[in-house]
């Protein structure tokens, strides 16, 4: 748990009157930090088991409510509100949300050299708002005070880092990949490689 | 648009969509991590009950301040003077509001103790938790002025009907009214929460300035004492609905909180039981420590906090070991610095939840702080220790004292002491280091009420020169501000600088004399530069110049009494020194 504790006060102000204890156990994170990374690992969660981030950049609808959630961060994460808690959970739960809709699918597009798997059909639209309806009614209830909702909590919160981290590691592997293969293989000065470069 | 065109543009369109979540979330964890801790606000403002020099019991005037460590701005958020009395001030967690206790200094009718005629005492039912039954936060005959007015939520529960019966059964008990007052830090919303009794003579009162009252981490209860003569017992209110509780019965020294807000403890009279208490009543543990205790009352009043994780209780001792209860086994474990003779003002750093402490400090010794102290901080699960800065005191007055206090952060140590100015006159103030620098900031000037206004203030050019008197001499120049005068004063081959302004008051001339003479070349919104240390009246210029020093309070109050101008005689003739004209 130290170790945990220790990586995320490297993300984190870990301030104790600000964060949420469950069942005796102090979350590592402050409330808003909690929302963050809680509200990626379930995105992530959702977004591997439609397989809806392989497919294509969300639609949209969907791109917009993403924007609108990360413009609301500010509002609150400068404490420019802070009606509490729940709200500064809820704040991070649509940041982190809206994050990993935007960052996962660029990745896999990414990595793929543009290459999709297929479209957003409407069911899967509607599922994603279902999904963001599940995300909003979290603050009414969390924390639930068991030792299990401590560790599946975290867990989800290590998932949404490690989403993170994976997502831009592959995306950095990937592009110093590319610039290697163009200035070291193929030459600084080779019309073909710059014409890829430019492509990317 | 072919299947490779298709490509770009897709690849260009999730390059921005990832460009921009990873700076979104890039700049959420930077803003998160390295922005100033804003709702820690005793990090970076202070709230402070300020007195002056002197015993607390002594003294006839207390005021709580916001002191802005970084502008030098303070605000004033109360005051009391006469025999009423403020306790320590307490910073919510949210750092929205300030709590402390609040004696008023004439009694009403309704505080008046049972030995006097028509003394209004009485013991109440304690009301049923209905709607109806909350206390009228501001009516002064509500449930929640009287004696045992909370609802009894402690263990055994026939303890606090014991308490009530014992009191009961008393005749000649005195009572004074206890206020538990809540305000803004900018001081412009203060509600008082409630009104109680606290059964105890004068010393009580006394006691009151060492207290404090205790939030709940998550800002919606208040904890706080109640005196029941020789005990107290330690209760709390529902912010929102003016709820009270009763917890448990305990010594004097304040509550602590648990970090999850379930629990609270505090220490048996005896100060060597340690209570711990569930705050919804289900379970209370009482733990008999072996410590070393001296007989000096409540030892350890800021001494005991709770681990982050809520399941360990941090006591240290007066030989400075740290003992850590765990409330589920009762199992103590002992801690030591072994580079350090002593663990001091312990905190734990709400950023990175270490301990952090005064080394080189022992509190059980007499006499003055030692010259050198360390700020440390400890890994509890480690049990390793590191030296932040090590900081050097300055001289103090003989009763200077010094009372240390760590910022949350644990980048700051404050003392609160009293130094000798240049006229060796006592005069407190607060001293913060945070291992780079030491400010001093006399806090005695901001008890003082301004006599006069710019208006007031005059320039007489005849003062202007070298002045020669019996066993001192005198330079008078002009100073850098309009209306400001440089003296230089040599006395006992000593050299002493200052600033000065002339007033004219009520018909006589006066020089504020100001030790420091930056409150004249920066002026302040808060006045400063019309609050002088010391007055001297110019009762003549030419042939002779005769000055009289008048200490401050004098002077208000003789400005007080004279109706249009003042007499000579109002003042009297002591202190006059003379000079002349040096060639």
């Amino acid at each position: 748990m130290s170790v945990i504790a220790h990586i995320f006060s490297l993300l984190c102000s870990q301030d104790a009157s600000r964060s949420f204890a469950v069942a005796g156990h102090l979350l590592p994170v402050c409330q808003r930090c909690a929302g963050l990374y809680l509200g990626m690992g379930v995105t992530f969660v959702y977004l591997l088991l439609n397989r809806s981030y392989s497919r294509d950049l969300p639609p949209r609808s969907i791109i917009y409510v993403n924007v609108a959630c990360l413009l609301a961060m500010p509002i609150f994460g400068f404490h420019l509100l802070d009606p509490g808690p729940a709200w500064r959970l809820w704040s991070g739960l649509v940041y982190g949300d809206a994050i990993v809709f935007l960052l996962a699918p660029a990745a896999s597009i990414i990595s793929n050299e543009g290459g999709r798997t297929g479209c957003h059909t409407e069911p899967s639209t509607t599922s994603f708002w279902i999904f963001f309806a599940f995300l909003n009614g979290i603050p009414l209830w969390f924390p639930a005070q068991s030792v299990w909702f401590y560790y599946t909590g975290l867990l989800f919160m290590l998932v949404g880092l490690l989403c993170a981290v994976f997502c831009v590691s592959v995306v950095t592997v990937l592009l110093i990949k590319k610039l290697f293969m163009s200035a070291v293989l193929k030459g600084v000065n080779n019309e073909y490689a710059r014409s890829q470069d430019s492509r990317l | 648009m072919n299947t490779q065109e298709v490509k770009t543009v897709g690849c260009r369109k999730a390059w921005i969509a990832f460009v921009a979540a990873s700076s979104c979330l890039l700049i959420y964890v930077m803003a998160c991590v390295m922005s100033p801790p804003g709702w820690s606000p005793d990090s970076s403002k202070i709230a402070i009950l300020v007195t002056l020099p002197g015993k607390p019991e002594d003294t006839k005037e207390f005021a709580i301040f916001v002191y802005d460590i970084a502008t030098g701005a303070h605000t004033l958020l109360d005051e009391v003077k006469a025999d009423g009395v403020l306790s320590a001030p307490s910073w919510s967690p949210d750092g929205k509001w300030i709590a402390y206790y609040k004696v008023e200094p004439t009694p009403s009718e309704q505080v008046r103790p049972s030995s006097e005629p028509n003394a209004a005492l009485s013991i109440v039912e304690r009301p049923v938790k209905t709607p109806e039954d909350k206390p009228d936060r501001s009516a002064p005959s509500a449930p929640g002025e009287q004696l045992f007015s909370e609802e009894n939520q402690m263990l055994p529960s026939f303890m606090f009907e014991l308490a009530e019966e014992r009191v009961k059964d008393k005749n000649d008990v005195e009572t004074f009214d206890v206020k538990l007052v809540i305000a803004t830090p900018d001081g412009k919303e203060k509600e008082t929460l409630q009104v109680m009794k606290w059964v105890g003579d004068d010393k009580f009162r006394e006691v009151m300035v060492y207290l404090r009252p205790t939030w709940s981490p998550d800002c919606k209860r208040l904890f706080y004492v109640r005196s029941i003569e020789s005990e107290c017992y330690t209760a709390s209110i529902d912010i929102a609905t003016g709820t009270t509780y009763a917890h448990l019965l305990s010594a004097p020294p304040n509550p602590v909180v648990s970090p999850d807000g379930k629990w609270v403890a505090s220490y048996l009279e005896d100060d060597d039981t340690l209570i711990a208490s569930r705050i919804d009543g289900s379970v209370c543990k009482y733990f008999k420590l072996d410590l070393e205790i001296g007989d000096d009352g409540p030892p350890m009043l800021d001494f005991t906090f709770w681990s982050p994780d809520s399941r360990k209780i941090l006591v240290v001792d007066k030989d400075s070991v740290l003992h850590s209860i765990d409330t589920a086994s009762g199992q103590t474990e002992l801690y030591k610095d072994p580079d350090a003779n002593s663990i001091a003002y312990p905190v734990m750093s709400s950023t990175d939840k270490k301990m952090y402490y005064l080394g080189g400090f022992r509190t059980d010794e007499e006499g003055p702080p030692p010259q050198t102290i360390s700020l440390k901080r400890m890994d509890l699960k480690t049990k390793r220790t590191r030296t932040i800065f090590t900081f050097r005191m300055p001289e103090l007055s003989d009763e200077g004292g010094g009372v240390f206090s760590i910022s949350p952060n644990g980048k700051v140590v404050l003392a609160r002491a009293v130094m000798d100015d240049a006229f060796e006159k006592e005069r407190s103030v607060l001293i913060f280091w945070d291992g780079k620098t030491q400010k001093i900031v006399k806090t005695d000037r901001w008890l003082l009420k301004p006599l006069y206004g710019d208006s007031k203030l005059i320039f007489e050019e005849k003062l202007i020169g070298k002045w020669q008197g019996e066993d001192s001499r005198i330079t008078i120049a002009k100073g850098t501000q309009e209306k400001t005068y440089k003296l230089t004063l040599v006395e006992d081959n000593k050299e002493h600088r200052a600033g000065a302004n002339l007033v004219q008051l009520k018909g006589m001339m006066f020089l504020g004399v100001f030790l420091d003479e930056s409150l004249l070349e920066n002026r302040d919104a808060s006045g400063s530069h019309l609050l002088p240390d010391v007055f001297m009246r110019v009762a003549q210029i030419e042939p002779k110049l005769l000055l009289q020093t008048i200490e401050y309070s004098k002077l208000a109050e003789v400005l007080e009494k004279a109706a249009e101008s003042i007499r000579p005689e109002d003042i009297g003739t002591e202190n006059i020194s003379e000079f002349e004209r040096a060639k």
